[in-house]
């Protein structure tokens, strides 16, 4: 088990409701692990937990309960220093390169300013690496005296992701890292990324609710709802052989890009309940074509449920029934 | 007769130094129960397309040029007292965020009601049932009881589908939706566009839909255009853009999609970015960052000309060599 970098254990997090007891569960026991060197997609759609998930995965919220192991490291257990020397190994970048870098500082301070902190480097040398990570990034030199309002979007974002490179992680958490982006500058900032990844041999959470972005960056993904993981398995596996009837439903609402393709969807009733007020049982049976009695009462359990010989958890209690079935209509 | 043609259509910004060609001179028609796509980038000039039709561009923008024939009647001569008897009742227009174009202190009965009070005169009780009816039409349970109800205590999916009762309320012949779905999550997207489809089909509106996302435009148009920095690159029927799609930056956004059937390495990204509208390229918009670029693009921008039915390019690639050396 070497080479597993990621490994966390029952996680959970709840927000308090202001004036009242209540809680927000933003996510319910999650286990999940993260090979060195690989990409684990998240996807979900509004409130089921994904980016609270990365930042509890660096600790930059604390949970409720539960671990986060990094690298054989219990991040609960390190004191704030110790902590602190971790954090340079792992970097997050965020979904709006608008709001995550500083108006007032240049390129060059951005950059500097976190060698300056985690690496024990001569100014010199700090000086000189500001060029390479630009041109790692697919910037040029002169760039690092101006300023973030100076740059397009994508190019801001690539600003975004030298900074985190600056103090050579191991890991990055990318939280919605092109929703920002027009599509053809998606393509750009996505294709960059997977350089960067074989080049540097990085590993990635790659968070998103773009189903083809996380097809495209993942080698195992996981579904989530409401806080909790329904499904996970490698990309093609859950693309090709859907299980859970979220997972199944979810691909079936995604805008395909070809117009003889328009496919009868599984089609979810409902909204998505409130994370406050949890559905007994499974949290999807509320809008589940194929919600039994059961539903109601069980919880289902993450279950390997593989055809192949690679794992493929699903949390369903009727998951045989449903593949081999069409959705009942509503 | 088409029910909307758009021929020429100019709509500028004068800012203190310089003018924005937001839309420089975009031309097409829009059928009755016709759903028509136009899709663009930021700065595409897509928006503000939509709002030019609707007559809602604000100072320091202008129409400068062009005609917008609707229902046989040139909107952009119509006084401003006509063109509020249209709006709502024969052309109406929803938004992306469907919470911020609601009034968060009235409730919604009384907002769809309003937009039915203004521009007829009827009884309080046929208002509140004609509401309701509206509500029930665009999938919203227990339309009674929510009729009281404030937009807070409506998820973002349930708003747009009250903003959609509202633009239908007098059943107009053009429903105008800018980015409906964008800021939905995809199983309530699809919710949405699902309904948008089946409204065109039950009431035979002609729908305009503004949007950024080649997925949406194949899954709910008939018919569409695309534009590039205020100008139309290409137009044609949905299968024939997607099958053979023939401006550059066409390709290029097709190809910079990740696609969910089959995975590849690399994605076919556009390189540059788009320019600023008032930092148009001379000649062709798309000549600095076109991978098929030419001397030509440089010097003469090129015309919207038809490379098959109903299919039109502006690109040089696709006109006569007689052309291409006046």
């Amino acid at each position: 088990m070497s080479d597993l970098l990621l490994d966390v254990r029952g996680l959970v997090k709840e927000f308090p409701v202001e004036g009242s007891k209540d809680v927000v569960h933003a996510v319910s026991s999650v286990d999940l692990s993260v090979q060195r060197g690989e990409t684990l997609g998240l996807v979900g759609e509004s409130g089921c937990g994904k980016t609270t998930m990365g930042r509890l995965v660096l600790r930059l919220i604390d949970p409720t309960a539960g671990s986060v192991i990094i690298n054989g490291q219990d991040l609960g257990s390190l004191s704030r220093e110790k902590l602190r020397k971790v954090r340079s190994t792992m970097q997050i970048i965020f979904q709006n390169p608008f709001a995550s870098l500083n108006p007032r500082m240049s390129v060059e301070e951005i950059l500097m300013r976190p060698m300056r902190i985690h690496l024990r480097i001569a100014g010199a040398e700090r000086s000189k690496r500001v060029d390479e990570l630009l041109e790692k990034v697919g910037l040029r030199p002169e760039h690092r005296s101006r300023y973030p309002h100076e740059f397009s979007g994508g190019q801001r974002q690539r600003i975004a992701i030298a900074r985190a490179l600056a103090v050579e992680p191991a890991f990055l958490v990318l939280d919605e890292p092109t929703s920002a982006l027009d599509v053809s500058v998606q393509a750009q900032i996505l294709n960059l990324l997977r350089r960067l990844q074989q080049d540097l041999g990085l590993t990635y959470l790659f968070i998103s609710h773009d189903l083809s972005a996380v097809r495209h960056m993942s080698d195992r993904i996981a579904v989530m709802y409401l806080g909790k993981v329904v499904e996970l398995a490698d990309s093609e596996t859950l693309f090709a052989a859907p299980k859970h009837p979220y997972t199944r439903a979810l691909m079936s609402s995604i805008p395909v890009t070809n117009p003889r393709l328009r496919r009868e969807r599984v089609r979810l009733t409902g909204d998505i309940p409130s994370p406050i007020n949890l559905p007994s049982g499974c949290a999807f049976r509320t809008r589940c074509p194929w919600a039994e009695q059961r539903c109601t009462r069980e919880e289902p359990a993450l279950l390997d449920e593989r055809d192949a010989d690679r794992e493929h958890l699903v949390a369903c209690h009727f998951v045989d029934q449903i593949v081999s079935s069409e959705a009942p209509t509503p | 007769m088409p029910l909307l043609e758009v021929e020429g259509l100019k709509t500028h910004f004068f800012g203190k130094r310089s003018v924005t060609k937001a839309v420089d001179g975009v031309s097409f028609t829009l059928d009755h129960g016709e759903i028509l796509g136009i899709v663009g980038e930021s700065g595409s000039g897509k928006s503000v397309t939509s709002l030019s039709l609707m007559r809602l561009v604000d100072h320091p923008g202008r129409v400068v040029a062009g005609s917008i024939r609707f229902e046989g009647r040139d909107l952009l001569t119509l006084s401003r007292e006509e063109m509020r008897k249209l709006r709502g009742r024969r052309m109406s227009m929803i938004f992306q965020e469907p919470g911020t174009s609601m009034n968060p202190v009235l409730t919604v009965g009384f907002q769809i009601g309003e937009a039915i009070r203004s521009h007829e005169r009827v009884e309080p009780a046929e208002v509140r049932r004609r509401t309701m009816e509206l509500m029930e039409m665009v999938g919203i349970p227990d339309a009674k009881q929510r009729l009281n109800q404030y937009p807070h205590q409506f998820s973002g999916g349930m708003l747009q589908r009250l903003m959609i009762a509202m633009g239908l309320a007098l059943s107009p012949s053009l429903l105008i939706a800018d980015e409906p779905v964008t800021a939905l999550d995809v199983t309530i997207q699809a919710q949405i566009l699902d309904l948008l489809k089946d409204l065109r089909d039950t009431t035979n509106a002609a729908v305009l839909l503004i949007t950024h996302d080649m997925g949406v435009v194949a899954e709910t148009c008939d018919r569409v255009v695309v534009m590039y920095l205020g100008a139309i690159v290409e137009e044609a029927p949905v299968e024939t853009l997607f099958d053979d799609p023939k401006h550059p930056y066409t390709q290029g956004l097709l190809g910079s999609i990740p696609s969910i059937e089959e995975k590849v390495e690399w994605l076919q990204a556009i390189p540059g970015t788009i320019p600023n509208a008032n930092e148009i390229p001379t000649g062709c918009r798309f000549s600095n960052r076109c991978p098929k670029v030419m001397d030509v693009c440089h010097t003469v921008d090129p015309a919207l000309e038809f490379v098959g039915e109903g299919h039109r390019v502006a690109c040089h690639l696709y006109t006569e060599t007689e052309d291409r050396d006046v």
